[in-house]
């Protein structure tokens, strides 16, 4: 593959990324509205029990994107990386 | 809502004064910065180039410029406010241009002027709105505390975003500009689908889309000037507050993720705040061809750069015209994001 060919890959590769970024941001937001927060009653009115379980979904929710953003870059370091010597 | 001939007046005014402030101004402060002494070499040129720094005094003022402009039509409080974190935040920025702060110092004199927005809300409400709305769904409901606490944490993160991608010819101007563009179609957006909206938010907007692009005409490659620590976390801290008092915060997030994406890289990859000008390796370094390639070094930082050369060296030029690309893509999807939320 020539280096141009590679370098247009990497661009696509990365616009992908940003890609799924956005998509885990819309779905994270589909399962907050759709199952997260009808769990009881609003936040201020509710429970600790209830509070609990709704908070640490909620951290829950980001803490996934951080995990699916790490698998990503280690499949695209696996994907790109070759061997070069810095000077 | 229809802007009436007032609303066109204060946002063509909030546009022009900084543009005009940073094209008029520009040439003679960087004369004044060489006359001073006041330069660094630019480490990715051959031949010792060197290159006036810091801009960063002459970005705040031209936001602030802006924003005295929109105050003045609106009678509004946010522009006082957004003055006050512009002033602070560049402040913070001067000192560490000049004498350098630590790893863990910065952030929190940063979460310190996302404090005062906190409380100033709290003081004046409607200073911004306790409710993120998202695309599709609705809005939260109102949580004052957790709110509160989101926008002491927003802005070390924005800011320090927009600085760790401040290191080629134009990078930093080109982005700022993309991603304000689709921060002003979204407070455009809201102020459209949601009555009783005052326009007032999108002429807070454009000061800064104004002074990124025309600065970015003095940043570009190659630079005849560089922003230094008070420009980037000025503009990064300025987008972030922007998104918060315009309640756009979804959509502007989005705009941002090949900072996100870049800032979480690089502490994942060193393992927590590190100064940038500390750390062990430098992810990038300029070959013999005079082009950018991707360290090998296991102890280099995993950036945005990096991984983009990881497809083969390129020169300045084009690597930052990748960049700009990502970032256009990701300001596209903030549009998008921003449609959903308020037309559908």
């Amino acid at each position: 593959m020539s280096g141009t060919e590679k370098n247009k890959e990497t661009l696509l590769a990365m616009m992908g990324i940003v890609t799924v970024a956005w998509l885990l941001i819309l779905g994270a937001t589909y399962v907050f509205f759709v199952i997260v927060r009808p769990l009881g009653p609003e936040l201020h009115g509710a429970n600790l029990p209830s509070y609990v379980t709704k908070v640490t979904l909620t951290l829950g929710l980001g803490a996934s994107w951080f995990v699916v953003m790490f698998a990503i870059s280690w499949l695209y370091l696996r994907a790109f990386r070759s061997p070069r010597t810095s000077s | 809502m229809v802007p009436g001939p007032t609303d066109v007046a204060a946002i063509a005014l909030a546009f022009i004064l900084p543009a005009a402030a940073m094209l008029l101004l520009m040439p003679g402060y960087a004369r004044f910065l060489v006359a001073r002494g006041r330069t660094t070499g630019d480490s990715h040129k051959p031949g010792g180039v060197v290159v006036p720094t810091p801009a960063g005094p002459l970005i705040m003022a031209s936001l602030v410029v802006g924003e005295v402009a929109a105050w003045a039509f609106f009678r509004s409080p946010v522009p006082l406010v957004l003055i006050v974190v512009v002033a602070s935040v560049g402040l913070i920025g001067l000192y560490d241009d000049l004498r350098g702060l630590g790893g863990v110092v910065k952030p929190a004199l940063l979460a310190g002027v996302g404090l005062f927005v906190a409380v100033a809300e709290h003081l004046h409400r409607g200073v911004y709105s306790p409710v993120l709305y998202f695309p599709l769904f609705t809005e939260t409901g109102t949580h004052y505390i957790i709110f509160a606490l989101i926008v002491v944490a927003s802005v070390p993160v924005s800011a320090n975003a927009f600085n760790m991608l401040d290191a080629f010819n134009g990078e930093i101007s080109g982005f700022t500009a993309i991603v304000s563009a689709a921060l002003v179609v979204a407070v455009v957006l809201r102020a459209y689908a949601l009555p009783g909206t005052s326009l007032g938010t999108v002429a807070m907007a454009v000061p800064l889309l104004a002074t990124s692009a025309s600065f970015y005409y003095f940043n570009r490659y190659p630079s005849r000037i560089f922003d230094g620590d008070s420009g980037s976390l000025s503009f990064g801290a300025m987008y972030v507050i922007l998104s918060i008092v315009g309640g756009v915060e979804i959509a502007a997030l989005v705009a941002l993720i090949p900072a996100v994406v870049n800032s979480y890289y690089i502490l994942s990859s060193v393992r927590g705040l590190v100064e940038r000008k500390r750390m062990a390796a430098r992810p990038t370094f300029l070959g013999d061809d005079m082009k950018l390639h991707a360290s090998s070094d296991a102890k280099a930082p995993t950036t945005l750069v990096r991984m983009i050369l990881l497809g083969g060296p390129l020169d300045e030029r084009a690597l930052v015209n990748r960049i700009l690309a990502i970032t256009a893509y990701a300001a596209f999807l903030s549009v998008v994001t921003s449609v959903m939320t308020w037309l559908l």
